[in-house]
């Protein structure tokens, strides 16, 4: 959107940022969740890192909406699983597993679920009341 | 729809003659008529501009160029500036019929 005037396209502005936002964080649940057993291929090497999205405030269409900052690792310790037979696995036979649990992406996806219905409810009251507006020229 | 248009000029020329023949008023009323429709002007170039920006948001969306928030946002607002100029112009057409069926 280059230019918006009215205040209700700024709203609709506002909630298209956060829609995006949400959007982008979906992308990094699926990588988070599709890595989710990508264990190392090299011998006692690091596997993926959980990454967590960072959020904040943009100005958009003069006012402030939200966009996607940065993206940055999970430092907490990966799991060790003891796999001697496995290419990515230590001295000791033991391959550190991601720091990704699948339960915690399910409910941040759910979390973005909510976030993007909200937003999307934003916009369609921003539009109903500009069109309830605009029907007190019609009879 | 003609009709209403043929109205609309019949009151603005009706509009025109009076200030003439008013003297000091015709400035005042030209600047009235030209006032308003400089705004229809400029509301229709906004309600124009809205549904290109709108097109071409539907194009770069179709080669994969743009994000589909933007297009549905952008078709949002064409849509809203259209029908905001469409209810203005109806209501103006239907308050220039108004006078025109008064008694004379």
């Amino acid at each position: 959107m280059a230019d918006v005037k009215s205040l209700s396209g700024v709203t609709q502005a506002i909630a298209a940022s956060a829609l995006k936002a949400q959007q982008a964080r979906m992308r990094i649940i699926a990588e988070n969740l599709a890595n989710a057993s990508s264990t190392s291929r090299t011998a006692g090497g690091d596997p993926y890192r959980r990454q967590i999205p960072v959020f904040q405030p943009t100005t958009v269409a003069g006012a402030t909406g939200v966009s996607m900052a940065r993206v940055e690792p999970d430092p907490t310790d990966f799991k060790s699983v003891y796999q001697p037979g496995n290419p990515g696995a230590d001295p000791k036979g033991y391959v550190k597993e991601p720091n990704v649990d699948p339960l915690i992406e399910a409910l941040d996806m759910k979390e973005a679920q909510r976030a993007y219905e909200a937003n999307l409810n934003v916009i369609e009251t921003a539009r109903a009341m500009e069109s309830r507006t605009l029907d007190l020229l019609r009879k | 729809m003609i009709s209403a248009l043929s109205a609309a000029k019949a009151y603005a020329t009706m509009q025109k003659a009076a200030g003439l023949e008013a003297g000091d008023g015709t400035a005042e009323t030209a600047g009235l008529g030209g006032g308003f429709s400089d705004v229809l002007k400029s509301a229709m170039t906004d309600a124009v501009k809205a549904s290109r920006t709108a097109e071409s948001q539907m194009t770069a969306h179709v080669q994969g160029k743009a994000e589909l928030v933007d297009v549905v946002t952008a078709i949002s607002a064409a849509e809203t500036s259209l029908e905001t100029v469409m209810a203005v112009r109806d209501q103006v057409i239907s308050a220039y019929q108004e006078i025109m069926r008064m008694p004379i």
